[in-house]
């Protein structure tokens, strides 16, 4: 047999082995209908938030600032940023109620007991808008304060410890409109190093939703 | 309206049935909000998702919790969607 009619007939082999055992890429985004159920940011915002009086300071504040540079740096042409514009270390009013918080674009970050959300419960976000799947006007997020297994580092997750930088990364997501999280089922969602920002919980001891993944950023692409 | 959404610690449990943890929320929010009534409607029931109701005192549904059941970790407080109060 001519060395073409081998090199044909190998090629055609990898063609059909591929097809059936290489694994298919997985899909670049869900629908966005799917996760921002309660409403997006108007085109271009620029949401301004402070620190409420009693969040801790240093590496703190540091982390929140990469959290959300994380959605900020990956946005694109009309999509809605972050700022850490407006007053730190002052009363921004109730984190329960964003609604109430006065005017518009005024969001604020807490650190608070949450023990009466749930004992597992880590952090929350709260929005406000008008009615639900319409235009958000502000955003509230709150860590738990009672938790003594926090890590506010960059570096590797000591194990046992819930990563703020983490956590507070998955909560800007919340904040920006990416309001459902992607179900646990989800193949977007393993318990490995690629696991989505928005999967709905956090491993102790991991650092691996510090960043956006590509599947947050084509859903959010796709929402705004 | 408000929206509530939170994030969890994995494969931790989380104790109590999804009434009583709801009773736990209501009573740190009537902290702040005092119109709400003490009653809990469940609108929604299934082996894997509870949601529930308050009502204020005129009777009219304010906030609807619901709960999830992971496994054996037990029933976790998913989303909260609250309404008729705030400024908006």
């Amino acid at each position: 047999m001519k060395s073409t009619s081998l090199a044909r007939i190998y090629l055609v082999f990898l063609l059909v082995v591929g097809g059936i055992f290489l694994p298919h890429p997985p899909a670049s985004a869900h629908s966005p209908t799917s996760y921002f159920t309660a409403g997006k940011w108007p085109t271009s915002q620029v949401i301004s938030y402070g620190i409420n009086i009693g969040f801790p300071t240093g590496s703190w504040r540091s982390r929140l600032v990469e959290a959300k540079d994380q959605w900020n740096n990956s946005a694109s042409t009309g999509e809605p940023k972050i700022y850490w514009y407006l007053a730190d270390d002052v009363n921004h009013g109730s984190a329960g109620d964003p609604c109430g918080i006065s005017g518009f674009n005024t969001a604020a970050i807490f650190w608070n007991d949450l023990d009466y959300l749930g004992s597992n419960w880590v952090a929350a976000t709260r929005l406000c808008p008008q009615t639900l799947n319409s235009t958000i006007y502000n955003f509230t997020i709150e860590f738990d304060s009672t938790r003594s297994n926090w890590y506010s580092g960059n570096a590797d997750n000591p194990g046992g410890n819930v990563d703020f930088w983490s956590v507070a990364t998955h909560e800007f997501g919340h904040a920006l409109g990416f309001w459902e999280h992607i179900p646990e089922s989800d193949g977007a969602c393993p318990d490995d190093s690629t696991r989505a920002t928005m999967c709905p919980s956090t491993y102790l001891g991991t650092e691996r939703q510090r960043t956006v993944s590509p599947h947050d950023v084509h859903t959010f692409d796709a929402a705004y | 309206m408000v929206l509530t959404m939170g994030t969890r610690v994995a494969g931790t449990q989380n104790l109590g049935t999804p009434s009583e943890q709801a009773q736990r929320w209501a009573a740190a929010m009537v902290q702040n909000r005092s119109t709400y009534s003490s009653e809990i409607r469940t609108v929604y029931n299934s082996p894997a998702r509870q949601e529930l109701a308050f009502s204020n005192l005129a009777g009219a549904t304010v906030a609807v919790l619901t709960y999830e059941k992971d496994g054996d970790l037990g029933w976790s407080l998913a989303n909260i969607v609250e309404c008729a109060w705030g400024a908006r």
